[in-house]
């Protein structure tokens, strides 16, 4: 029989990582929700970030967590100038259209990466030991990806509810018509939540870099993560992006001890699968 | 588009004469080509046939496949998989790696093709990563490693031709489906789901006949393809290039139109080709420019350019007639 002590480590680990999931997929849930534009390239920018860090550290030294001063601004201008140039232009046509240009980017970005830093797996070896509570065991590195995860899950909430500009992408998700009536700008808050999801993918690719390796080829995998994410939470609800984020990274991390590992990424995309399925609106969403 | 003008009257017989030109040079090509052009032009064959499937889906319903690749691997599974473990005979093996693809198809759209718009494309593209998954795990298919066709199958000469038949087969149901009642219902459908489920269009069946089309022939390329490497392992063969260059040459082609695949196949496989050698990725950044450019500039494709500038021309002639 599997031990408790084991169960209570892998629940603890499955929920730090879904709360580093659960913010990731927040970036894709208030674009889908403002914006109705599926960013299929959403986890190519989180390879932006990755890949940033990295040069950061192996050209500067400069440790990861530190490197998040980078990413943030650098991810929102890189989601302003992408917002202004590209999707501006196909936002409010049809649905097709904004789905090529963002798998056009997630190209783009993948191909360049590739060319221009070969396929190799590059990692940061930072590994700052584990923290101990009687039996349990857990990676700091871990650790400070939850903790940032919580920070970043804390801070978007507040710009959410405490700002003008927080209440107008709010407005926005609800019913854009009347969000315009009222004079709400859709054109600036389209480009406050580009800025804001690309800006949080980009941090969360400096944070993954203190847990795996990556390759440019790494992308896709993070935005499909993101995608099951999103369906499990229901779209537009940046709550139901932290559940559906918690709730795959426990299912992930306990399910490891019937399957192989290999086999894991297959759960989460079983789990959307049926999830679309039958009930595209969420676990949290209501019709 | 569809009126009929005079300059489309002129252009048709020189059109006809242009592609039993084609043909000839196609069906005639072993003979006078050298091994490496050869091989150039299977691979731009099997792309021909890959992007005619992909249209014949996403080009005339509208929804986008983004797990294009699954059908394509699946066939090539099904074709090895009836070769070494059920000893059939190279043709019949093809064919049920086909056969295979479509019932997968049709499996798939059960569920699936409840869904609309992005949530296809999302459900599709978890699919094919979901498949990608099992099959590099899964004993049954030799798991990570793949197989390889033993060596006595190896016939270029044959290859080619039954890729050649593909691509050809695959073009002419395209034809087939665009000037059929069903290309009529897809059109509808693509146009307003709504209204054409409103007026009798059973649209789920029309969606699903179309996807599993698409799959046979995209499994029918895929073990034809395979036939060719001959290696298939999961990253090959679930690999999302795969369906990242069929959408851009569909995509420049132009969508839900018979000769644009080829002309987008054509173009792309031939840029890939001569890139590849010397910057082994450049093509992948190209293949995204061109996705990128072809939705802000061009979102019919060449073969929309060419059928606004044909429309002007005829409008023209037929004003010079009138007075």
């Amino acid at each position: 029989m599997v031990s408790g002590m084991l169960l209570a480590e892998l629940v603890i680990l499955g929920l730090m990582y879904g709360l580093l999931y659960g913010v990731l997929a927040l970036g894709l849930n208030i674009v889908w929700g403002v914006m109705r534009v599926v960013n299929i390239a959403h986890g190519d920018f989180v390879m932006v970030g990755s890949y940033t860090s990295y040069w950061a550290y192996v050209l500067a030294g400069v440790n990861p967590i530190l490197s998040l001063l980078l990413t943030i601004p650098f991810g929102f201008a890189l989601g302003a100038a992408t917002y202004f140039g590209l999707i501006k232009r196909v936002q409010g046509s049809e649905e097709l259209m904004s789905l090529f240009m963002t798998f056009g980017l997630s190209t783009l970005i993948g191909g360049m990466l590739l060319f221009l830093y070969s396929p190799t797996q590059r990692a940061i070896p930072v590994f700052l030991g584990n923290f101990r509570y009687s039996d349990l065991s857990i990676p700091v590195n871990i650790l400070i990806a939850s903790i940032y995860a919580i920070i970043i899950a804390v801070a978007l909430r507040l710009f959410l509810r405490r700002t003008f500009w927080g209440k107008a992408i709010r407005a926005v998700i609800e019913d854009k018509v009347s969000a315009m009536l009222v004079g709400v700008n859709p054109s600036m808050v389209s480009f406050l939540t580009f800025g804001i999801g690309i800006a949080i993918a980009c941090s969360v690719g400096s944070i993954v870099m203190l847990l795996q390796s990556v390759s440019p080829t790494s992308g896709p995998d993070f935005t499909l993560i993101s995608f099951v994410i999103v369906v499990l939470g229901g779209l537009g609800n940046p709550a139901g992006a932290l559940v559906g984020g918690i709730v795959l990274g426990v299912v992930e991390s306990v399910s490891s001890l019937a399957v192989n590992a290999a086999v894991t990424p297959a759960i989460g995309f079983i789990i959307l699968f049926i999830v679309l399925i039958a009930r595209p609106q969420g676990i949290m969403g209501s019709k | 588009m569809f009126n009929g003008s005079t300059k489309k009257r002129v252009i048709k017989p020189a059109f006809i004469a242009l592609w039993l030109i084609v043909a000839i040079l196609l069906v005639a090509a072993p003979t006078f080509v050298n091994p490496a052009l050869r091989s150039f032009l299977f691979f731009l064959l099997m792309w021909i046939a890959l992007s005619q499937s992909f249209n014949l889906f996403t080009g005339l319903t509208g929804y986008v496949n983004f797990g294009f690749v699954v059908f394509y691997g699946i066939g090539g599974y099904g074709m090895t998989l009836s070769l070494l473990r059920l000893n059939l005979p190279i043709y019949l093996a093809l064919i049920v790696g086909g056969l295979v693809s479509a019932a997968f198809a049709i499996a798939v759209s059960l569920p699936a093709l409840r869904l609309r718009g992005a949530y296809f494309a999302i459900a599709m593209l978890s699919l094919a990563q979901a498949v990608f998954v099992i099959f590099d795990n899964w004993n049954f298919v030799n798991s990570a490693t793949g197989y390889t066709i033993p060596v006595q199958y190896y016939n270029p000469t044959q290859q080619y031709y039954a890729m050649l038949a593909i691509a050809a087969a695959t073009t002419i149901s395209v034809f087939l489906v665009l000037n059929s009642k069903i290309g009529l219902a897809l059109r509808a459908i693509k146009q307003n789901e709504e209204a054409a489920v409103s007026l009798g269009i059973n649209s789920t069946l029309y969606k699903s006949v179309t996807l599993a089309i698409s799959a046979f022939f995209a499994g029918l390329a895929g073990g034809a393809a395979i036939w060719g490497i001959t290696i298939i392992d999961p990253p090959s063969a679930f690999d999302t290039t795969v369906t990242l260059t069929v959408i851009s040459m569909t995509m420049l082609g132009g969508f839900g139109t018979l000769l644009g695949p080829v002309i987008g196949a054509c173009i792309l496989y031939s840029v890939e080709y001569y890139l590849g050698l010397t910057y082994p990725y450049l093509h992948l950044i190209i293949f995204g420019a061109i996705i990128i450019a072809t939705v802000l500039a061009l979102p019919q494709g060449i073969m929309g350019v060419i059928g606004s500038l044909m429309r002007k021309e005829a409008k023209q002639i037929e004003m010079k007639v009138k007075q």
